[in-house]
């Protein structure tokens, strides 16, 4: 590649302007789509480009090209340069962290390469577990996926910075739907590891699903759990969408600088139970792989929320001077094509002394609500309103799991629901997915969540 | 640039394939983003995004690739090798021909896209006061508008195949959105507001921009109800998101087919009160799903979906007509250029009844009005389930708002809502992305609260 940090720092000395950022990204992703025994889609996704960003008098521009040369970069600095000049009249006046100037390598690990794989042995992993699936009865239809995404970044400023990161991500999911006795039931789920080839062996797959289908059949034979407050017992699929959603978007930097977060000047402030403490760390087992973000800063553990005081917010290199912090590494977009928004990475909570089995048997009456088939959350950071589905759950009664149940959607508020966690367990777990992610603004990212499982009482549930 | 697609297709079946599909979106776009009523970022991009199918007898796929700039050969290679692993598709029946005549449509409003930088930001500038001018003539403490921006994007699509099929259209898009928050005797509130058209008409744009500033200040202090059964009355946007993801999709053929519809096998009967009629409409001016064409090129054509509650017709792809012995109705889309297309709504209509959202209020007895939602796209049409978190709500008793709430859960099934449970279809429609719906109101909902 001719983009060096030399050739950045001339234009941004012939234009005249403050700061000149180009992110290159070459991007191959793989997917193979599975619909009742037909291949409905065998795709490869090539795409390649450069986006760059322009601080003028404090005023900032972007603009991208798909064909990276020194000559097209040229190009998209002039362009991003003359929208941050025209917008300066209305712009937030940008002043960008000076950090030490990082020039680094890094790749996830993976032993073997898929894009070596055969097609067809992809296709056989679905058609095996097609098979399988199908055979179970009740199940009317099934949808099997597989996916496999080469991301490859480099990160060139004005000023120095040459970063270089290269991550795999593998994973297989399932649609599954069951018809019994005229109820339909959909039920999805996915595994998915920052990996090779090795991965997808190190699964019995058939087994997965067969477990799956079994589930679904039967949940489409519960009932829906009575609208109302309970004491529920989170997994760990479910406390990682709980902080993603109750905590994580509203301790973005962005959102909190904007007035647009509930928990802006809080900081030092009690927002949850003692026993709660929340990280964002770019990586970490079953994770998603984020060791620098987006500007080239070095994603550092940070804790958002300590002992139930909020400690701390994400930030990017702007966001760390306007709120007088520190640059987190949190600066993310979801291709090269697309400005910098504050993300976060991979969120958990950190583990407590409780057992599992401790902590159902503990429970009176409750609910023990599962993530797998989850479907996601979603966050209102202004009203503090967040939600989120679970997957078929468990009503408990008397420290039993004694009821199958369908998903329900849960419902909190910012600054209320985490001070009624009372108990949490040790089983730290961490999960992503290489086929989906956070949306924000539009923008899709690769992120990681979980946490041991925890109890919190009286949480509000309906839905379906 | 549409030689070059000529050059992949005729390449692609000297090489082997029986077949070729060229499908290409060249996109540019500028964005204004706001975080504080400041513009945080500027920006100007082009893109281009290739989608190549080829068919081999009954073996199918894709590649997709985002420039000009690539060696066709290679390229096809990669194409030839992934269609040879591919086992056949017994129901492939190949690429459209040209089918219907496309109608004319107004997709693209040279306005929004011809715009100078200086003539966006007074747009945008304009379109933040109006937005705050309620809130601020009331004399609240502090009006902000937190986040945002405003998008105007100008797409053209193409499509191209080995049948002859060979269509251009060319679409604007205005996305406009903001929120605001405000303060007022140590109460907060916030409110949204989404302009999302492909026309701009700037009367309906401030009017829409009043009505949601005014909206605000019935939100201060906000909490969630008690737990029980109420009747909701759904605010128009609302109602689309909610139409959109507990129903749209079981209209397709597909998932009919496939079974994952519980529409499967009622094709002429009665599925909802006879209040209810749903049209596939591609042709409303403004709305983003408004089309002469689909993502075949197979000519669209407004259709009743549902009428007076009757199951009337079936949303088809080519693939899915072919399949069934049916004909194609123009509603193969895709989510990715190299994707199998399959059936969509263009844009979802609800024929509008009579009514309107402030008179439904003043007739119930107690119930929710909803002006907001989160989590509405985790309902599942596979089932009919609804599922959405009220954000911005309205308890109402005798006629008489009582108080604001958030944070509560709405529960129910679609096909009940829409049947039983059904009071009044308003005669409100709002016209949001590709949704034109009125007011719903509902009975005997399932909420979970306090």
């Amino acid at each position: 590649m001719s983009i060096e940090p030399e050739f950045i720092s001339k234009l941004s000395c012939e234009l005249g302007v403050d700061f000149i950022d180009v992110r290159v990204q070459k991007r191959y992703y793989e997917l193979i789509v599975f619909d009742n025994g037909v291949i409905r889609d065998l795709i490869m996704t090539t795409s390649f480009g450069a986006g760059v960003r322009v601080v003028v008098d404090g005023s900032t521009g972007y603009s991208s090209t798909n064909t990276v040369t020194r000559e097209s970069i040229r190009e998209a600095v002039i362009r991003a340069y003359k929208v941050a000049k025209a917008s300066k009249s209305l712009s937030l006046r940008t002043e960008l962290y000076k950090r030490p100037t990082i020039k680094a390598k890094i790749s996830s690990q993976y032993s073997v390469e898929p894009e070596n794989i055969d097609y067809a042995e992809k296709i056989q992993l679905l058609r095996d577990m097609y098979s399988v699936a199908r055979s179970t009865q009740g199940i009317s239809s099934v949808i099997l996926r597989f996916g496999y995404e080469h991301d490859y970044r480099v990160y060139i400023t004005s000023i120095g910075d040459y970063v270089e990161v290269g991550s795999r991500m593998i994973g297989v999911s399932s649609t599954l739907t069951a018809h019994v006795e005229g109820v339909y039931e959909t039920f999805y789920d996915q595994e998915s590891a920052v990996a090779g080839w090795e991965f997808i062996k190190s699964i019995n797959w058939d087994e997965w699903v067969f477990e799956r289908s079994k589930l679904v059949v039967e949940t489409a034979k519960s009932h829906h759990v009575k609208p109302g407050k309970y004491d529920i017992i989170l997994d760990n699929d479910m406390v990682g969408l709980l902080l993603h959603e109750a905590f994580g978007h509203a301790t973005e930097g962005d959102l909190v600088m904007s007035g647009g977060s509930v928990l802006y000047g809080r900081i030092g402030e009690r927002v949850a139970s003692e026993l709660v403490t929340v990280v964002d760390n770019g990586v970490i087992e079953g994770g998603a792989f984020v060791p620098y973000d987006d500007e080239g800063t070095p994603k550092r553990k940070v804790y958002t929320v300590r002992n139930g005081v909020l400690t701390g917010y994400l930030h990017s290199l702007s966001t760390a001077v306007a709120l007088s912090s520190e640059p987190t590494g949190n600066a993310r977009v979801m291709s090269f094509e697309y400005p910098l928004l504050v993300r976060q990475t991979n969120t958990y909570m950190e583990p407590r002394d409780w057992s599992v089995e401790e902590l159902i048997r503990d429970t009176k009456r409750g609910l023990y609500v599962k993530g797998r088939g989850a479907r996601g959350g979603e966050v209102n950071t202004l009203t503090g309103a967040f939600t989120f589905t679970s997957g078929p759950s468990y009503i408990i009664e008397n420290g039993e799991l004694v009821k199958l149940v369908k998903s329900v959607m849960l419902s909190g508020l910012i600054l209320e629901t985490l001070k009624n966690v009372d108990a949490v367990a040790k089983d730290l777990v961490v999960k992503t997915s290489v086929f989906g992610g956070c949306g924000k603004s539009g923008q899709i990212v690769r992120v990681g969540d979980g946490g041991p499982h925890v109890r919190v009482r009286g949480f509000i549930i309906g839905g379906g | 640039m549409s030689e070059l697609y000529e050059k992949i297709i005729k390449r692609g079946l000297e090489r082997g394939l029986s077949e070729v599909e060229v499908y290409v979106v060249e996109r540019s776009k500028r964005s204004f983003m706001v975080l504080g009523e400041k513009i945080s970022e500027a920006i100007y991009r082009e893109s281009i995004h290739i989608g190549v199918r080829g068919a081999l007898g009954r073996r199918v796929s894709g590649v997709y690739v985002n420039t000009v700039k690539f060696n066709i050969d290679e390229f096809l290679d990669k194409l030839l090798s992934a269609v040879k692993s591919t086992p056949e598709d017994p129901y492939w029946s190949g690429f459209p021909p040209l089918i219907g005549t496309p109608r004319s449509v107004k997709t693209f409003d040279e306005k929004i896209i011809t715009m100078s930088e200086e003539e966006y930001i007074e747009l945008l500038k304009y379109t933040m006061e109006k937005f705050k001018q309620p809130a601020l003539a009331r004399g609240v403490e502090k009006a902000i508008i937190t986040e945002g921006g405003l998008e105007a994007e100008k797409t053209r699509v193409t499509v191209m195949n080995s049948q002859g099929v060979e269509r251009t259209v060319d679409l604007s898009n205005l996305h406009i959105g903001f929120s605001l928050s405000i303060e007022k005797s140590g109460l907060q509130a916030d409110k949204s507001v989404f302009y999302s058209k492909s026309i701009l008409n700037e009367r309906e744009l401030e009017k829409m921009l009043l009505e949601e500033g005014e909206r605000v200040l019935l939100f201060l202090g906000s909490r969630p109800v008690e737990s029980g059964v109420y009747d909701i009355v759904l605010e128009p946007l609302v109602a689309g998101a909610i139409l959109m993801y507990s129903l749209a999709q079981a209209f397709s053929a597909l998932e009919i087919i496939e079974g994952r519809s519980p529409l499967r096998g009622r094709e002429g009967s009665s599925v909802f009160s006879d209040k209810i009629s749903i049209i596939d409409d591609p042709y409303i001016e403004g709305a983003l799903g408004t089309r002469p064409f689909d993502d075949e090129g197979v000519a669209t054509s407004s259709k009743p979906v549902v009428e007076k509650g009757v199951f009337k017709s079936t949303l088809h792809s080519y693939y899915t007509a072919k399949r069934t012995a049916s004909t194609p109705t123009g509603n193969g889309f895709r989510y990715s250029p190299a994707a199998q297309p399959t059936p969509k709504f263009t844009n979802l209509a609800l024929k509008p009844g009579s009514g309107y959202l402030d008179e439904f209020m003043r007739n119930l007895r107690r119930g929710i009005v909803v002006y907001e939602i989160i989590g509405y796209w985790a309902s599942d049409y596979t089932s009919g389930n609804v599922k959405a978190t009220v954000t911005h709500g309205l308890l109402v008793e005798n006629g008489v708002v009582t108080r604001p709430v958030k944070g509560v859960v709405l529960g129910g099934n679609i096909y009940e809502w829409l049947s039983k449970n059904i009071v009044e279809v308003g005669g409100d429609v709002k016209i949001v992305g590709d949704t034109a719906t009125p007011s719903l109101w509902i009975s005997n909902v399932r909420v979970g609260g306090e």
